[in-house]
């Protein structure tokens, strides 16, 4: 690692990293422009004046403040569940052994190759038949536990020490002690990666809520923004800031987490054997 | 006489007791893993059985389906837009999975170059892996325009997205965007692995910077690549979004891929039965490159 190899590094990181927020940066600034400035040639980066009015206007053309609410409900559910579900059989899958454990977790790491619209169908009939169609239920359930993150958690619990949890055995403790007052803390920092990769994933998914939702009631972002394109589809600046505020809590959450998530990532990806 | 037999009555309590915790803590851990199966049984696995035997019938979600054999599977066979979408997936699949492995390995190896500022870098990369793709879709179906930031800058006039002929293209640019941070994470993890006496070993031996990533490098990362190509497939084959926000699929048919053509045959056209047909070959393709990809990839000498 010569200096003169370090320096030219960080220019090309430079240089690719501004590549890639160019388009955030774009959108933010298209959200102030009109729909009939947003095209200047040359673009002009900082709009004057920068109309911030179409962010009122957007919101108020539809229910944004109703689909918000939806998509917090539903990723925080679907969140939960995911969290809870996961680290239980990571916990089940990495410390113990019992017949078919591999087959099992075998099975569900091979899901991950699965792609959801080869399966959407049957979902869908499933979930129609337990009559949740248009329902909240309907959304959360089907999606709950993801391949990804039972994954993270067996890869992060095999990492944990077994004399630990024998020790707190021999002194006497239930297997649910164990669980809950050594295995659940020490899971941290897995647990906020697959959290917020979990939200993060329900916030943008569109295909299932379009799939499930019907009444504009039940809408989320995603099907909102989309909505947009459908019925407004000149109004470009409208639809931008609106696509702008949906970006917003994904990115803060991200930001907060940044550390913790790439770290999980990290240690998860380091134990990726053949 | 009983004190002779003590010690082993002794010794089979223990083992009887030993025996029994270890099947007491089987079982506490197959209970662990019951809401898991159980969700994946149900929700994944009896799906893919389900899906398979509705692929047999005309079902059409609303009356009662009627197997009707192969017919479904021939009857796409039989219309080449649906052989040409077959084709137009698999075309996606390698315009972005190829890109985004060079890239993100490149960066990653970049990054592991670097001491300072390394969190920033992971960051900026990172960072349109979180954003909503429907935004991401709005925000390049712009910039994409003719008259987009994009051609201005190349200083060209390629419409993107409205061109039959570089539609595929334009939305390859936007997954790839989409995808390349994810993996910059996955390749610095493997790259961290490599041992630095072996790269050391390597400068020693006269190996310049690209011998010894080629030679060194590249074969300890196998299992990491593997992973990264066989989940960018996954990743591209259940890509709906992009497709359905960006260009509904146009213009004409030239960006229908497998997601959105099932999507439309099931919930637009309402033939549950075809749709079916097609996401078991769907399932099919996607076992197919998988397999490709391990032949390509996984280590023959183990």
């Amino acid at each position: 690692m010569n200096r003169s190899g370090a320096i030219s590094a960080h220019i090309v990181l430079v240089l690719l990293g501004l590549l890639f927020v160019i388009p955030l940066v774009w959108g933010i600034s298209a959200s102030l422009h009109t729909n009939a400035t947003i095209f200047l040639n040359p673009f002009q980066w900082l709009p004057h004046p920068a109309h911030w009015s179409n962010f009122t206007k957007a919101w108020s053309s539809q229910s944004f403040g109703r689909y918000m609410w939806n998509s917090f409900f539903i990723a925080f559910a679907i969140t939960i569940f995911c969290v809870i579900f996961s680290q239980m059989a990571g916990y089940g899958l990495s410390q113990f052994k019992f017949f078919g454990r591999d087959v099992i977790f075998g099975t569900i790491v091979s899901t991950l190759l699965l792609p959801f619209p080869a399966i959407m169908v049957p979902v869908f009939i499933f979930t129609k038949d337990m009559g949740w169609i248009n329902t909240f239920a309907g959304v959360i359930v089907p999606g709950i536990i993801t391949a990804h993150a039972v994954f993270f958690m067996r890869q992060y619990l095999s990492g944990l020490p077994s004399e630990l949890l024998w020790s707190a055995r021999i002194d006497g403790a239930s297997e649910w002690t164990v669980y809950w007052r050594i295995v659940v803390p020490l899971t941290g920092p897995v647990v906020a990666a697959v959290g917020v990769l979990t939200f993060v994933a329900s916030w943008n998914n569109l295909l299932w809520p379009l799939i499930v939702i019907q009444s504009k009631g039940h809408y989320t972002i995603p099907l909102g923004l989309s909505n947009f394109n459908d019925t407004y589809f000149t109004n470009y600046v409208a639809m931008m800031a609106m696509s702008m505020v949906a970006v917003i809590p994904v990115i803060i959450l991200f930001l907060f987490v940044r550390r913790w998530l790439i770290n999980s990532l990290m240690v998860s990806g380091g134990g990726i054997k053949g | 006489m009983n004190m002779a037999i003590h010690p082993n009555e002794k010794v089979e309590r223990a083992y009887v007791k030993a025996r029994s915790a270890h099947r007491y803590l089987a079982w506490t851990g197959a209970l662990f893993t019951v809401p898991t199966i159980i969700y994946f049984s149900w929700w994944i696995i009896i799906p893919m059985f389900y899906g398979l035997g509705l692929s047999f019938t005309n079902d059409s979600l609303l009356a009662p389906p009627q197997f009707i054999g192969l017919q479904n599977y021939l009857s796409s066979f039989h219309d080449p837009e649906f052989v040409a979408t077959i084709v137009r997936t698999v075309v996606y699949v390698i315009e972005v999975t190829i890109p985004t492995l060079a890239l993100s390995l490149a960066l990653a190896w970049l990054i592991n170059r670097v001491v300072r500022a390394r969190a920033l870098y992971l960051t900026l990369f990172f960072l349109p892996f979180v954003i909503p793709a429907v935004a991401s879709s709005v925000i390049f179906e712009l910039i994409l325009q003719p008259y987009g930031i994009f051609n201005q800058f190349l200083h060209i006039q390629v419409g993107w997205l409205a061109n039959p002929r570089y539609a595929m293209i334009g939305l390859s640019i936007v997954t790839v965007w989409n995808l390349v941070g994810y993996y910059v994470v996955i390749f610095l993890a493997g790259l961290q692995q490599v041992p630095q006496e072996l790269l050391e070993a390597a400068r020693i031996d006269g190996a310049g910077s690209f011998q010894s990533f080629w030679h060194v490098v590249m074969p300890l990362m196998r299992p990491t690549l593997l992973f990264a190509s066989v989940t960018t497939i996954a990743n591209v084959l259940t890509n709906f979004t992009q497709p359905y926000v960006m260009t509904h699929g146009g213009p004409g048919n030239s960006t229908t891929v497998m997601p959105l053509l099932i999507y439309r045959e099931a919930f637009e056209y309402s033939k549950a039965g075809q749709a079916s047909a097609m996401a078991v070959l769907l399932l099919i393709a996607s076992l197919i490159l998988t397999w490709i990809q391990f032949r390509l990839l996984s280590d023959r000498d183990k």
